[in-house]
Parts: structure tokens; sequence; C-alpha cells
């Protein structure tokens, strides 16, 4: 298959608008050819305007005491005073911790965990089965978090399946959700047992884009199953694999707090407590909205930080990158 | 051609898809539907100066009116509380109309905000407004809602009556200087404290009849009791509760509680009380020697009805009826000698006095509840205004005052002796519907609301002896009005203080909670308390306490 390589062209200087000029020309051109893929777009692109661009405006309240009979304009300005007051706080840099713990965990246990289930999947050779696998494997997406976690909770009780086979193998019973030690392994595992299946379809998608005739070759040339995965399908789904890492990296401060304050309590708050669950509770004790935007914007600003680089990082290493 | 037919039609679909998407998403959740009673015939106009005579209004004004339908006693039936045979009857006999607008159940803080946010105010809202930023003077500073000292006088002469003959409510329906905003939800507490008082310790007293024990008073007779629930009744956790960091009943013998307490006029901090410490080394103990559920820190309402009901929990803190009430029913299905019984908080040593109480009446710990209560917005024209105000105002009229506790005579009540007493209708509803249930579709005794709830309703209510009984103990432990220490009362604080409070005490309870859990299971030592107090002070408890006296001392300075 021939491999097409951009070649950059140095363009002779134009002035402003002169280019403006051009590209307006190449609209049209574009339109009268594209006009109904332009008119399937639109609707898409205007969603993104109105309820992602357009709401921006408001981030503002994160420097504002915002009032809803002041609106949004009419609130006095405190500038960084939210973000000065969640910085100082005591428990700041625990927070932080946890929240990049846990998605570094989720990271290395989650990630791979759809990928590999894929290539499971993917060397079924049953169709019946093969379906059959892949609808019980997407299921537990569908599930509400509250149930699995009532599921979760029953299960590591101490009266629960988990403490019974601790107490097969010998071991004493443990009440699991107090202990602070044992809180990302339950966490992770939920997590990963709910999103494993539903994370694969995206890999299976880019494994049947894979050419056969590839397989054939190594086939022929003496490849055993595994080989043929670590030569062929590994290298295929690269590509899949760095985008989604990359855009991976854009959630890696968010953690999804209803998970975490359907789990935790006081005794597990040394790993467990993360910045939402702390603002959560302190939601509970005054209703400010100008506090959560400033947290939010917090944490989008580092996750944009962190997505920039990380796409920085793999245009430098492999040809793969977002933009 | 035929290929751009084909694409028209794709495109006619897409567009389809996109608007029906549109009206789907993009509507605000639907209001419930509402229901508008035909107006009466008129009534002649009524003479002034004579409240009695001024229903049924002659008007045709619509009020709109905003509240949570009080779920599930109500919800479990009714989508509109205009349905409720309570509200027909209102409507009848003030004459006046009013289209209720119920947020989906849940979602009522969320509803909330957003109504306000967009400006679109109904003309009464029902709303905890001490839940509101920055209290109900903000509420009104915003100009959210409207004072109501001027309306009070020109046009609700009911509450008007009340709040004059009873200064002690009166000071803690108004803000700090003087303004009130609320047709006020008033627990009678006028004979006793049988309305304020509804929660305490309670444990199988059917266990301690069979084990020949006595109610235990002091923290060994505790050690005891809970040591045989252990022992002889198979309870792995005799003793657990589902939000324990909230609860105070066994703290109250070492002189503190779980956060802010009166001492005199001086606001103290609980948990850095040295009281607190001694507390923590007992429960230590208690826990190591499985008295208390070892999964104190999990258990949650489901987990520890589950335990109750399985007989592996013999002592619990809980409601008179939505606990109790609710176990001993769901139990004696099977086994009708179960029984539970309230206990007083347990004292150092034999025939000690509580420590605790709730304070002279003028300082006024909890007459006026929490809970939705009813103001009127400035969306209300001045013409507006008073119908709102007199339709209200009826709840608190004699009529009104009987309806809002009892409901509808020779329905839901008869007079028996002078006293409204509940039919059949209510314990034995025809559709099986319980109690809370049969009760809220007649009156709104069982939840809260803009009206004076009557003291007589409640024994009739908890009906089962045991409850009385309950009740009493926890009384005496909690409620007495010579307290040397006492419960602060509901204060205001502006928004400033609300901020600061927040940001200082979301990180001390934190700290609080993790403490007292760490060292009560032993993952601590009890020393582990002396570094707590130092770090909570470093967190700025001292400022909190600086605050909440100023809050205080504005209460306690109101007109």
């Amino acid at each position: 298959m021939a491999k097409f390589v951009a070649v950059a062209v140095r363009p002779e200087k134009k002035s402003i608008s002169e280019t403006l000029k051009e590209f307006l020309q190449l609209m049209k051109k574009d339109f009268k050819r594209n006009k109904y893929a332009y008119l399937m777009v639109a609707p898409v692109v205007a969603f993104y305007l109105i309820f992602h661009y357009w709401p921006m405006y408001g981030a503002q309240i994160a420097f504002r005491n915002f009032s809803p009979m002041l609106g949004i304009t009419g609130s006095p300005w405190v500038g960084l005073e939210h973000i000065i007051s969640f910085v100082e706080s005591h428990y700041f840099w625990r927070l932080i911790r946890n929240g990049l713990l846990l998605n570094i965990y989720e990271l290395i246990f989650g990630f791979p965990a759809p990928i590999i289930l894929a290539l499971l999947i993917n060397e079924l050779r049953n169709k019946t089965f093969k379906r059959f696998g892949q609808t019980i494997v997407y299921l537990p997406h569908f599930i509400s978090l509250v149930v699995v976690v009532g599921l979760l909770r029953d299960f590591v009780s101490l009266d629960g399946i988990v403490n019974d086979f601790l107490y097969l193998l010998g071991m004493e019973r443990i009440v699991i959700l107090q202990r602070p030690e044992l809180f990302r392994t339950v966490f992770i595992s939920s997590l990963v047992w709910q999103s494993m299946g539903w994370g694969s379809i995206i890999f299976l998608a880019a494994l049947s884009g894979i050419d056969p005739q590839l397989y054939e070759a190594a086939t022929i040339d003496g490849c055993g199953r595994f080989k043929k995965m670590w030569y062929i399908t590994l290298p295929g789904i690269m590509p899949t694999i760095v985008i989604l890492l990359i855009l991976r990296m854009g959630s890696m401060f968010d953690v999804g707090f209803e998970r975490i304050i359907l789990l935790y309590n006081p005794l597990t708050f040394e790993t467990a407590d993360v910045i939402g669950s702390f603002v959560f509770r302190r939601g509970i004790l005054e209703f400010n909205w100008s506090y959560s935007a400033a947290v939010g914007l917090f944490n989008s600003g580092i996750n944009f930080a962190l997505i920039l680089m990380a796409n920085w990082l793999s245009r430098r290493v492999n040809e793969t990158s977002l933009w | 051609m035929k290929n751009n037919s084909k694409v028209i039609i794709a495109v006619v679909v897409v567009l389809l898809v996109v608007v029906a998407i549109w009206f789907t998403v993009g509507r605000p959740p639907a209001e419930e539907p509402v229901a508008v009673t035909p107006t009466p015939a008129p009534a002649p106009a009524p003479a002034p100066g004579e409240p009695a005579d001024i229903y049924p209004l002659d008007t045709d004004v619509v009020l709109t009116y905003w509240m949570a339908l009080p779920a599930p006693h109500v919800s479990a039936n009714f989508t509109n509380f205009a349905d409720t045979p309570l509200y027909q009857r209102v409507f009848t006999e003030t004459g006046v109309t009013v289209e209720f607008m119920h947020p989906p159940e849940g979602q009522a803080t969320e509803q909330f905000n957003l109504m306000v946010a967009s400006g679109d105010l109904p003309d009464v809202i029902e709303w905890g407004w001490h839940a509101f930023p920055g209290g109900p003077a903000k509420a009104i500073a915003d100009g959210l809602i409207r004072p109501l000292n001027d309306i009070f006088e020109n046009y609700a002469p009911n509450i008007s009556a009340l709040l004059e003959e009873n200064p002690q409510w009166a000071r803690q329906a108004m803000t700090d200087d003087g303004t009130f905003y609320m047709f006020p939800f008033i627990r009678d507490d006028r004979v006793d404290n049988r309305l304020l008082v509804s929660t305490g310790i309670f444990l199988r007293y059917d266990w301690l009849q069979a084990l020949e024990l006595q109610l235990p008073e002091t923290f060994d007779d505790w050690r005891t009791v809970l040591t045989a629930f252990r022992d002889e009744k198979g309870a792995v956790a005799p003793l657990s509760h589902d939000a324990f960091m909230t609860r105070d009943h066994f703290q109250t013998g070492f002189g503190v509680n779980m956060g802010f307490f009166l001492e005199g006029e001086e606001v103290r901090w609980g948990p850095m009380q040295p009281g607190f410490k001694e507390w923590l080394e007992l429960f230590r103990d208690w826990y190591a020697d499985g008295l208390i559920d070892p999964e104190i820190a999990t258990v949650d309402r489901r987990a520890l009805e589950a335990k109750i009901l399985g007989g592996q929990t013999g002592a619990t803190i809980g409601a008179m009826v939505g606990r109790l009430g609710f176990y001993t029913d769901a139990m004696r299905a099977t086994d009708p000698n179960v029984k539970f019984m309230g206990t007083r908080n347990p004292v150092r040593n034999r025939g000690e006095e509580p420590l605790f109480g709730m304070g002279p009446l003028s300082l006024g710990t909890g007459a006026i509840g929490t809970g939705a209560q009813a103001a009127i917005t400035t969306r209300a024209e001045d013409h507006e205004v008073e119908i709102a105000a007199r339709f209200l105002d009826f709840n608190y009229s004699e009529e009104g005052y009987t309806l809002f506790s009892f409901g509808i005579e020779d329905q839901s009540f008869t007079w028996v002796d002078g006293i409204p007493t509940f039919t059949d209708l209510i314990y034995n509803h025809p559709d099986g519907w319980p109690i809370a249930e049969a009760l809220s579709a007649f009156a709104r005794s069982p939840s809260n609301g803009p009206f004076l709830q009557s003291a007589e309703y409640i024994w009739q209510y908890a009906y089962l002896p045991e409850q009385r009984a309950s009740w009493e103990n926890w009384e005496w432990s909690m409620g007495r009005p010579d307290g040397q220490l006492r419960w602060l009362p509901r204060t205001t604080p502006t928004s400033d203080e609300a901020s600061e409070m927040a940001a200082i005490m979301t990180q001390v309870n934190t700290l609080r909670d993790e403490t007292v859990l760490r060292i009560m299971t032993g993952v601590a030592p009890v020393e582990e308390w002396d570094t707590f107090v130092e770090t909570a002070k470093g967190m700025g408890i001292e400022r909190a306490i600086e605050i909440q006296e100023a809050g205080v001392q504005r209460f306690i300075n109101r007109p």
C-alpha cells in the first residue's frame, strides 16, 4: 500500500486580504461541491457553538460572588479569592494526590483492559459465542452506577462474598470499605469491570480495519497467534490507542466523584477524598455557585495543560497526534 | 434526478430528527399537570376588622404557588397538592384558587435555583429559607421575597395575633433586624416539647426483659446490656447507626456534642472539649470489645434496617415514627413480641442530671421548624399580595388550625371530648395506605408547612405506648429548659460569614470525622485527639466560634 507523506512547501508571502480572498473562494468551491455534507454537520457545529462555546462566558462567575437574583454581570467581582481559598485549604495537596493517583491507577489497569479484551474477542472463531460474549461484556456499562455500587457494597460487607472467600482461604474477615489501603483496589476494580466492555468497542472497530492479507502473509511466514498479535494487530490499532490516550490525558484531574462518594467514608478519606467529593461536602454547608465554578475552572485549566503536553509529546515521538 | 430526490429525502429526515431532538431534549423538565378548582359563587363583601367573616374571599385572582410536594407521604398518591381533599377544602373555605407548581421529586434544590436565576417567579414560594445562601435577609435584599411586617399587620390578623402572644416564636421567625419574611411552620411547644423531641436512643426491650435487665442509665449499664446482647442474643453489631457522625446522644453524658453548643452566652465546639476525649476512650473500648458494629463507618439506612430486622443489632438511634415505629411494624408481622423502647442518654454516675437542655423558651431552639415555609415573592403584584397573605393567613385561623393538623371533620377526624380524634379512615385506610399517607391527604401535620402544628396530633400519630414512653426519656435527656449547656438557636449568618464558615467547617468536619473514626476503630491512639485539637485551631475553628457567637448575639438582640 502506498504511504502518503505530507510535504511542506513554503508559500510566497501574501497580504492578509489576498489570503482571505483565496480562503473564501476555496470555501465557496468546497461548499458547492459538498453542500449536503455541510448541511449535515451544521446542527453538530451549532450544538457545540450554542451549548459549549457560548456558555463559556458564564465561567466568569468563578471570579465573582454569584447570586442568582443579581445575575452574572450584577454579581460583585472578587478576583482570585475563590481559587486562593481552594488552594490554601488544608487538604489541597491530599485531594490532588488522591485524584491523580486514582487516575494513574485507572490508566495503568483500566486503559489496557479494553484493548486486551478486544484482542481476545478478536481471536474468537465461533461467531455465535463471539456475539453472545460481546453483549454480556457490554451490559455492565448500562447498569446505573448506584446499583453497581450497591451490589459492590453487599459483596464487600462483613458477610459478603469477598469476605467468605477470604475466610475460605483461612484469613480473618475484614471490613474492606473501612481500609484506606484497599479503597483504590475496590474503586478501580468496579470501574474497570463496568467500563471494560463498552471501551473495547472502539478497539474492535479499529481491529476490523486491519488488512487480512497481512495475517495471511504472517501465517505463511510461520507466525503463531501470539506473534501475529504482537507484530500486526497491535501496530494496526496503535494510532487509535495513542489518540485515546491523549484524550484520556484531558481528564487526568477529573475523577467521577459520584462513585467515590458512594464508596467512601471518613476512614478512607486518606486515599479516597478527591476535589469533587470535598467540594460536594462544602456544597452541603453552603450552596456557593462561584466556589464550585472556580474549582471546576482550576481543574479544567490543568487538564488543558496536560492534554497540550501529551499531544506535543506524541507528535514528537511518533506521527500520531490530535492536532 | 433520482439521486437528487434521494438526497433531498435524506436531508429532510435529518432535519426532522434534529427538530425532534430539540423538542424533547431542549425543553425544561415538565412541571406537574395543573389542577384548577372552579371558584365558588362570590360571597358578599366582608365587614372590615372581623377576620372570621372575610372568608370565602370575593376574588378571581389565581395565585401561583411553588413548593416541593411532600414525598413520599403525598406524592405516593397525588401528583398535585390541589388534588388532595385538604386543599380542595382550603380552596372552598378561602375562595381563592391556587395553581400549585411542583418540581420533580429529588430535584427541588436544582429547580429552585433555576427558577430564581431565571427570574420567572411565582407568587408564593415554600422553601427552607435558612438554606438560602446568605439567609433570608439576603433573599430580601436581593429582591426575591417581600418583607412581611406591613403585610402581616394589614392582611394577616391570625398569624399576627399568634406572633404577638408568643414573642419567643416571633423572634425565631424574623431576621436579625426584626423583619418577617415567611409564614412560619410553628410546632406548638406551649405545653411541652412533644413536637420538638422525636429522636433518641432506642433498643430491643423484649431482649432486655428476656435477659432480666433494666433500661440502662449509666455507661456501665450500657456495657452490661451491649455485652449481653452480643453474648446471649447473638447480636454481632449490638449498637449501630447509619449517620454516626451526626448523633450526640452518647456524648451528652460527657458534656459535649459533635458540633457547637452554648454555655451561658458563650459558644463552644464540642470535639475540642476534654469531655470529648473521655467519650472517645469509652467508645474505643466498646469497639474493641465488639459492642459497636464493626462496619459503623459504612452502614447506611438500608444496611441498618437489615441489621435490625435480622437481629444483628439491638440498639440504635433514630426517630420515634420513622424508625422505631417502622421497625416495630415490620417485625411484628413475624414476631409479635418485638418491642422497642427509647432510653435516656447515658450519664457517668447514676442519678446524675443531664447537662444539656433546650434552654429557656426565649432562646427558642426549635419551635419554628426547619423545612419549607411560605414566602411571598416580589413578583406578586400589590392586589395579589393581599390575596396571597389572606390565603396563607387562613391556615392560622381556627378552622385552618384544625384543618391543617387534623384534616376534615367527619372524614379524617371527629370531635371526641373536645379533642379532634382521628377516624378509622386514617388507621385502616380502605386502599391500604399507611397512616402517614392517609393523614397526609387531609392534613399537613406529618410533614411541615405554613401552619401551627397542634400538640394534640402526635400521640394519635405515634400511637404505640412505647413511643410515648420513649419520648419521655428523650425529653428528659434533651429537652429541659434549665440545661446548663444548650443547643444553638437557629442563627442567620450574613453571606460573608456563611462563606467563611463553610470554608473553615468543611476542613474541620473532615478532620473531625476522620479523627473520631480512626481513634474509635483503633487505627490511631487516643493521643491523636491532642494533635487534632491543635490542627483544628490551625484551620480556624476559633474564628468559626467567633462567627457563631456573633450570630447568637444578634439573635438574642432581636426586637
